[in-house]
């Protein structure tokens, strides 16, 4: 379960956060009887924290009580691809178990005979069957 | 495919035989420290590659047994069962040790069955191809080690590039980088050895130049001096000799040793004549004339004492005679003494005075006496007379003898002088000894010289000929330095031909590695954000680059936002780094794409916080549908969570809890406990608050 909340502020989020988790909890208490549920709870807030807000961000990203917390600083400046990343184990992972095969050796004998590196190609020849690599130069 | 069953026995801490569940998308293996977790992922290790890299690494001998139980009632054995998605079933067994061991592959319970080379073949194209690379990278893809990859990110740039190389497929592109490196250092090698080989020869071939040039001045100087002293010697003996050159030196120093042998000899011959002069001689007729005077003296000596003796002798004999006939008669009388009277004339007389007178006439003679002391007289005088004759007939004998040497002496003398004569002509006038010995020592003077100007002609002939072999040896040293030149300006070119393709083969090789582990970059960043492993540096990519004609490779961390990064190993805690070693073995296993869809991870967690265990959890949810999850903990707590947390929530998964406890020599005892999902509890909707 996900529950994602929007601070206009830092402060905001550090002062309100656990009340949007006690919410969350309630909430899957009714769900369910016995504790099977994943809680995630998404706490954004607009503005870029200073440091010392950052380390307190952090101390609530590492409270593992109840929920697993995903902290969006700055969420109102960021661009898609980086909130992807802060979303990121909400997501399915996007694996793809048949990468093409690739042959790095055949890839640098194209590349040297597209560049008329005529060198580079004996050296390749000799290393494939096992020569002296120079010998040809 | 996926796992099932495992059994094994006399493997390392499991003496006996068990049987351990693996049927199971989860599995979840904890036990205490040392009741054999870490074991069971070892045997599926030796399974597959046939020995354990871990243990093998602090094995004191190559074929030392880091397997079999120190409780074994015989050899190791595991085996394991998998299965794939359509129900095909797969047996692959490892049984023994070294020469003895067997491999076996069974499919369809029986239906099929290779055994040793023909299995471990088929393994091989299981695993995605036949070569050894494959088993090894088995160990590393499909097995998380403990710190194993937290060890690869903080070990050397170059050691880390060469192993990630060979884990994403790019074992070519490394041998090649490598042996690019390794033959470019031999040409270099090969090239300074060269040019060292040529300074020398240069160095070399410059001083016997110089030394030839001296050598040449020198020589010509000194062999003509040398002639010309050889010549003043020939020059000298031949003149002493008295004789034209001969036909050598050499001829000519045998000749002079000759002559002076032979004047030595003759002057030695005439110094050791005793006399033969004419005074000598004169003197010496004088002596024996003297001689002949005393022998004749003596002669006369001896006559006149043998006529003395033979007087003296006859006067004796008469004596002798009146002697025996006085004798006779006074025998007779005193035969008549017996009578007072005469018997002549009968005069009475004193017998005893008689008889003493006539005894005394009995008794001898004093003229018989006297007369034969002067024959003893006579005969001594006579003896020395003749002793006198016979002394001055032997000085005459010796004198003759003496005449006869000293004019065989004056005959050698002649001959020696003759012979003096013909050997020095008109040089034997005075004391012939010593003019020769003069002549001989001057020739010997001569001779010395002669040789000594011998010496030199042949030193400077020597030199001479050591000067054509070191102009020889020069021009071969010139040669050969030419013919070095051209090598190593060859080599020059062909060292230079090698780092310029070896530049380009290197950068294209950092740049195929780069653009091949780019491709893995966004499920690592996938997994490195889905674990949250750090705060604010979001973004993880390898940096490769090549220094040193080396390729390396630099774990690297960015923040978009601060636009800030850093090399991981410095900006990452040990946990972190951990988390991240987890993306990277991940990422490595989920693109591997052979059959084996497992994914072993020996105690994980190690030291994360909790934030990173949970952030683990949801990664390992993500992933149960893709990969068998085989996890090693002590921790109970941890091992429940990720039971809990990892429970089968759909049809088909099940989450196996094995414990491994209660270790004895025999082995641990085993529990499993299998999870299966409520097929009855309903799914719910996401309500909106």
């Amino acid at each position: 379960m996900v529950w994602a909340a929007h601070f206009p502020g830092v402060l905001d989020l550090l002062e309100r956060w656990e009340d949007e988790q006690a919410w969350l909890v309630g909430l899957a208490e009714q769900l369910s009887v016995e504790k099977s549920w994943e809680l995630y709870l998404i706490l954004a807030c607009g503005p870029r924290p200073d440091r010392d807000e950052q380390r307190q961000l952090d101390a609530v990203r590492r409270d593992t009580g109840y929920t697993r917390k995903v902290i969006v600083p700055g969420a109102d400046t960021l661009l898609p691809s980086a909130m992807r990343g802060y979303l990121a184990p909400l997501e399915q992972l996007d694996v793809d178990p048949h990468l093409p095969e690739h042959d790095a050796l055949r890839d640098v004998e194209r590349k040297a005979r597209e560049e008329g590196r005529n060198d580079a190609l004996e050296v390749i020849a000799a290393f494939r069957t096992n020569r002296p690599l120079f010998d040809g130069l | 495919m996926r796992l099932t069953s495992l059994t094994l026995s006399n493997f390392r801490g499991f003496a006996r035989e068990q049987t351990i569940d693996l049927d199971g998308d989860v599995v979840v293996l904890w036990g205490p420290n040392g009741t054999g977790k870490t074991t069971v992922l070892d045997a599926l290790q030796w399974l597959i590659v046939g020995d354990l890299p871990r243990l093998r690494r602090s094995a004191l001998k190559r074929d030392e047994d880091v397997v079999t139980s120190r409780y074994a009632t015989g050899l190791p054995h595991v085996s394991v069962r998998l299965t794939d998605h359509e129900g095909h079933v797969l047996e692959l067994s490892r049984h023994g040790l070294g020469k003895t061991m067997r491999f076996t592959m069974t499919m369809n319970g029986g239906a099929s069955t290779l055994v040793d080379d023909d299995a471990e073949l088929a393994l091989g194209r299981l695993l995605g191809d036949n070569t050894g690379e494959a088993r090894a990278r088995f160990g590393r893809i499909h097995l998380l080690q403990q710190d194993e990859l937290t060890e690869l990110l903080h070990a050397d740039t170059k050691e880390r590039y060469r192993f990630l190389a060979n884990l994403t497929g790019l074992e070519d592109l490394q041998r090649l980088d490598e042996q690019l490196r390794s033959e470019l250092k031999a040409l270099r090698s090969a090239l300074r050895e060269r040019q060292d080989d040529t300074e020398r020869l240069q160095g070399g071939v410059a001083a016997l130049e110089r030394e030839h040039l001296d050598s040449a001045r020198g020589n010509a100087t000194q062999t003509q001096a040398a002639q010309a002293r050889l010549r003043a010697a020939v020059a000298r003996v031949c003149a002493d000799l008295a004789q034209p050159p001969a036909s050598s030196p050499e001829q000519l120093i045998d000749q002079a040793m000759v002559t002076t042998r032979s004047i030595r000899a003759r002057a030695a011959l005439l110094e050791s004549l005793p006399g033969g002069t004419s005074e000598q001689m004169e003197e010496l007729e004088d002596e024996v004339a003297v001689s002949r005077q005393a022998i004749a003296s003596s002669t006369e000596r001896v006559a006149v004492a043998e006529l003395a003796v033979a007087s003296r002798a006859n006067q004796l004999v008469t004596l002798e005679r009146e002697h025996d006939r006085a004798q006779r008669l006074a025998e007779l009388a005193l035969e008549e003494l017996a009578a007072d009277a005469c018997p002549v004339c009968g005069q009475t007389y004193d017998r005893e005075a008689t008889r003493l007178r006539l005894h005394r006439i009995l008794g001898g003679d004093e003229r018989l006496r006297e007369a034969r002391e002067a024959l003893d007289e006579e005969r001594t005088v006579l003896s020395l007379a003749r002793e006198e004759q016979m002394s001055a007939q032997a000085h005459a004998a010796q004198l003759e003898r003496r005449v006869v040497a000293t004019k065989q002496a004056a005959e050698a003398r002649e001959r020696a002088r003759a012979e003096l004569r013909n050997l020095l002509p008109g040089q034997v006038e005075g004391d012939p000894a010593r003019r020769a010995h003069d002549v001989a020592s001057s020739l010997e003077a001569a001779t010395e010289i002669l040789r000594s100007a011998i010496r030199d002609r042949d030193l400077q002939v020597n030199l001479q000929d050591r000067y054509v072999a070191a102009s020889r040896d020069a021009e071969a040293r010139r040669e050969r330095l030419d013919s070095l030149l051209a090598e190593v300006a060859e080599l020059n070119r062909r060292v230079r031909s090698a780092v310029e393709v070896s530049r380009w083969l290197g950068a294209e090789v950092v740049d195929t590695t780069s653009r091949i582990l780019d491709a893995s970059t966004p499920l690592v960043n996938a997994l490195y954000a889905r674990l949250d492993v750090h705060p604010t540096f979001r973004r993880f990519a390898f940096r490769p680059d090549r220094r040193y004609e080396a390729g390396h490779l630099r774990p690297w961390v960015y923040d978009d936002d601060e636009e800030a990064d850093g090399n991981a190993v410095h900006v990452l805690s040990a946990a972190q780094l951990n988390a991240l070693a987890l993306c990277l073995f991940f990422a490595l296993n989920l693109e591997e794409g052979n059959e084996f869809a497992t994914a072993m991870l020996d105690d994980p967690v190690q030291s994360m916080d909790d934030v990173n265990v949970l952030s683990l959890v949801d990664v390992l949810r993500t992933l149960r549908s893709r990969r068998q999850l085989i996890l090693t903990t002590h921790d109970l707590d941890l091992a429940r969570l990720l039971t809990r947390k990892l429970r089968p929530l759909e049809i088909g998964q099940r989450t196996l809890f094995v414990t491994l406890a209660g270790w004895s020599t025999r082995g641990p005892r085993v529990v499993v406990e299998a999870r299966e999902p409520d097929a009855q509890r309903a799914r719910l909707e996401l309500v909106g608050g």
